[in-house]
């Protein structure tokens, strides 16, 4: 006789995947159901991997990498000014990497859970405003934090130029759809040329070289 | 030349040619776990190629109605376009000739007709 899984665990894993996904995966683990202790196994397997391809999808890497530089950029600008002395002190520049990170995680998380039957304008706004507030939550009261207002300065300018970003490239789910054009097409017209590791080493290094030499010569 | 396909995509793709107007989740993960057998196949690695397929334009998917079996769900269906039908001609065109030249060098393996040696290091040369 099939049984169906507890509530609990059902109801778990129904917050657990994107909404865009949802109905169909639930559907069929629902459908290949053996108890709620398979069940729940099959969702440890099957969640992350519905979560990474959802992300994949509503990530559009250019406009990522332009959110995060950014970021960084508000950042440093902000301690710069604020206080400048713990940019070469106790790792100041990579501690400065942190706020930016978690407010992409967000940003990026956000979009993968966005419902994409809900849409209004100031959508692409949610993302830098959850990031902001999950930022200050972490942030706040940790051992190396950033001083508060490099962090408040810091955090308002990164949300305020992350928001600006994304008001004028859409995140990808919010962009305008053409009837029977296949995805892969439709970005071909949408989307710069795709992000490739090995073209970004360059700019990269050339990128820390100068950021070397600056702590070199402020040292 | 159409989108190349992985091995993996390509047994997807042909799990959704072969169950025609039935293919959504649970169906294409059946028949790809049977296609790629022994090698297990989870289902989680089903949706990421079922949703590359679809960003590649290879393959397309509509939602149907609820069902009660599934608690009320729906299932999402996948049909094949015809750039996917394309891509798997040529997938398994190359597969062929890759056959043809093993049996050609081994002579019938699946016939069991000549096997090939198998290698032992103590045999002279």
């Amino acid at each position: 006789m099939e049984s169906s899984p507890s509530k609990i665990a059902e109801t778990l894993v129904y917050w657990l995947l994107p909404p865009a996904c949802r109905e169909e995966v639930l559907g069929d683990m629902r459908e290949r159901n053996q108890g709620s202790a398979q069940f729940l196994l099959e969702a440890g397997l099957t969640v992350p991997s519905v979560v990474y391809s959802r992300i994949r999808r509503t990530t559009d890497t250019v406009v990522t990498l332009m959110a995060a530089v950014s970021m960084y950029t508000a950042f440093v600008v902000s301690a710069r000014w604020l206080a400048p002395d713990m940019l070469f002190h106790g790792y100041g520049f990579a501690r400065l990497t942190i706020p930016p990170a978690i407010l992409l995680a967000a940003i990026i998380l956000a979009d993968a859970y966005s419902n994409p039957t809900n849409r209004w304008p100031l959508k692409p706004l949610l993302g830098p405003t959850l990031g902001l507030a999950l930022l200050y939550a972490l942030e706040l009261n940790h051992r190396t934090a950033l001083p508060a207002p490099v962090l408040a300065w810091g955090g308002t300018f990164s949300a305020l130029l992350v928001s600006s970003l994304r008001l004028i490239f859409p995140p990808v789910t919010e962009r305008p759809q053409t009837a029977k054009i296949p995805a892969f097409w439709q970005k071909l017209e949408l989307l710069p040329l795709p992000f490739n590791l090995k073209s970004a080493l360059l700019p990269g290094a050339v990128l820390l070289a100068i950021l070397l030499c600056l702590l070199i010569i402020r040292a | 030349m159409s989108e190349p396909v992985g091995q993996f995509e390509q047994i997807i793709l042909t799990a959704i040619l072969s169950l025609r107007d039935e293919a959504y989740g649970v169906t294409i993960h059946e028949k790809a776990a049977e296609l790629a057998a022994p090698k297990k196949i989870s289902p989680g690695a089903v949706y990421v190629t079922l949703d590359r397929l679809e960003d590649k334009g290879l393959i397309s998917s509509r939602l149907a109605n609820p069902t009660p079996e599934r608690g009320g769900r729906s299932k999402r269906y996948y049909r094949l376009e015809a750039l996917g039908e394309r891509a798997l001609e040529e997938s398994a065109a190359t597969a062929k000739r890759v056959w043809d030249t093993v049996t050609e060098i081994w002579g019938g393996i699946a016939t069991g007709a000549r096997r090939r040696p198998k290698w032992n290091p103590a045999r002279p040369r």
